[in-house]
Parts: C-alpha cells; structure tokens; sequence
C-alpha cells in the first residue's frame, strides 16, 4: 500500500500536492481521456497521408551514436540516386557535419538541431519536408537522433523503423533496450567486418532481437567489405516499389 | 530524456482543459502508462515538477498508473 494517498504499488507520485487548506469537496473530476502523444501523432498522420499521395517511401533511422547510420546512408545512397529521387533529413542535438556529409552527393538534406532534445517528431518532419524537394516516387531518409530509447516513442508517419546496431556495441543489446527493438522492421546489425577483432555472439544478438520481435527482419552488413549491401538494397528497393504500385 | 517533451504535452492537455471548464487550480491529474512503452515514471515525476511550474498545475500530484499494453492516456484530473 502506497504512504503517499493509500493506492496501490503499482502508483507513483510526483509528490508536490500540498491541498493548503482546501477540502477534496471543493474539487470537481474532470474526465480527459487524452492520448499524450496526440499531437504527435496527428502531425505524423498528416505526414503519412502525404507520402502516401505522393507515394513516398519514408525510413526512420534508429540507431545509437556512432553506429554507422550515416556511412551506410552514404553507400545507399550512392548505390541508388541513379534510380531514385532522394531526400534526406538528419537529426542530431548540434552540428551539420552529417548534413554536409550527405550535401556532398548533391542530394537535397535538412538538417535538424533538436538542441537539448533527444529524438525527432512529427512536427519537426512536417516543417522539413515542407523544404525539401519531394517528387513523387521519391525515397525520404530520416536519420533520427542517435539514441536507442527516445526516438521509439514519436511516430514520424515513416513506413518503415529501421534499426542500426554495431557488432562493437555488443549482442545484449536487443534485451537492453527492447522498445526500439519492437517497434523495427528491420535490424540492420553493420561493422561484421569486425567481428574478428570484438567479443560479439552474432546468433545470440539474433536469438535476443527474435525474442523481442520475432516479425523482425534481420540483415547484416559492412560498409568497408560491402558485405551485406546487396541485400539491404533488395530490401529497401522492393519496399520502394511496393510504395510506388500504390499511387494510382 | 523523452519523459521532458511528454511532461509538456500533459501540462498542454490540463492547461486547455482547465480553461475550457474555467478552472484556477488543477490538484490531481491521473495518466495511464502502458508497460510496452519506453516511459520511466520517475523521470515523468521529476520533469513532471519542473515543468508545472508556474501553471495551473504547479501544486498538482500526478497520478500514474500503470496499465498493460501502449497506451499513454491523461485520463482525468481535480481542479477548482
């Protein structure tokens, strides 16, 4: 039994309530219902019905800081800008340099400070492609802000969560921060040109991830050996063609 | 972190209901916090405070509860 007011453990209380004087009698219950999130997610189904209409494929980037998101950005990138029409928004707390990282391949891009913030949402997307050139058909990269925890709560309206782990970040980590594992579509597990040189059990980090998410699709990758690229390009071009079949 | 950009979506929510229904002070606000979402009650308690300040739920205890599932609600609050 909670000390705070006599409910249950399972309550927690940010303890400032002072009543100063006034009886509960004075109090009238007013009934919220409110999802938290809903701004949020009404400014990602806007964004969703935009890439829709103009069929649209947009990816949202989940990885932790310094896991290879932006080079494997750059590969895929120059492996397909014959093909397709590409933009690209980047979150990170401070700098351009992945903005400029991505300019340099003459893509449109637009880089987005969240400042003291942790993760990208939906209101930030809505204002950014608002400034990008998005033709029809087009593939949208969202590079969220390097975190394993934050950026799984905010929709963005993207079709697809696209999670990055390193072998140098090690195989626990589907178990350690399972949200993000849950809400993916697919893992991306990049560096396995390391895996001779780190202590990191590839099928047991596969094993963790099913475990959490057992619809997850899992691709490994190198972007220094290239090896695994060939099938992250099938993967995202075939989505790509999906999401173009369904503009009539 | 992300319990920071959530605290200030309720205190939005409790602030417009409040002025819809005229009210001065908010004592109590109940949220339901699915257990499949990312969301840490401490931190939500901890932001909680510093972000009331100055509103009309500066002196208000939040209620959390935990539900099963995802769902991330501000089901009521007590106001005057």
């Amino acid at each position: 039994m909670c000390v705070t007011c006599g409910c249950n453990d399972h309550h927690a209380h940010a303890d400032v309530h002072q009543h100063k004087n006034l009886s509960h009698e004075h109090h009238e219950l007013i009934n919220i219902e409110q999802n938290v999130l809903e701004t949020n997610d009404r400014f990602a189904a806007d964004n969703r019905k935009q890439f829709k209409d103009r069929s649209i494929l947009a990816i949202n980037f989940l990885s932790s800081p310094g896991s290879g998101k932006t080079s494997l950005l750059l590969k895929t990138i120059q492996h397909l800008k014959k093909d397709f029409a590409i933009a690209v928004i980047e979150g990170d707390q401070q700098t351009d340099f992945d903005a400029q990282r991505i300019a340099a391949l003459d893509i449109p891009v637009k880089q987005i400070n969240t400042g003291k913030g942790c993760h990208l949402d939906a209101h930030m997307i809505s204002h950014a492609i608002d400034q990008l050139p998005l033709p029809a058909h087009s593939l949208l990269f969202i590079e969220n802000v390097g975190n394993l925890v934050c950026p799984a709560l905010f929709d963005l309206g993207e079709a697809f969560k696209v999670m990055i782990l390193s072998v140098t970040e090690g195989e626990d980590k589907p178990l350690k921060y399972p949200y993000m594992v849950r809400e993916s579509q697919l893992m991306i597990i990049n560096k396995i040109d390391l895996l001779p040189y780190v202590d990191f059990d590839i099928n047991q980090c596969i094993q963790y991830a099913l475990s959490v998410n057992p619809q997850l699709t899992i691709i490994q990758t190198s972007v220094t050996s290239r090896q695994g690229l060939d099938q992250w390009h099938h993967w995202l071009k075939s989505r790509a063609t999906t999401a173009a079949s369904l503009v009539s | 972190m992300h319990e920071l950009s959530l605290c200030r979506n309720i205190i939005k929510i409790v602030q417009d209901h409040a002025e819809r229904h005229q009210k001065k002070r908010v004592f109590k606000i109940t949220i339901l916090i699915g257990d499949l979402l990312a969301v840490d009650c401490k931190a939500l308690a901890f932001w909680f405070n510093v972000v009331a300040q100055g509103t009309v739920a500066e002196d208000a205890k939040l209620d959390m509860i935990n539900v099963i599932g995802t769902e991330l609600v501000v089901k009521s609050m007590e106001a005057e």
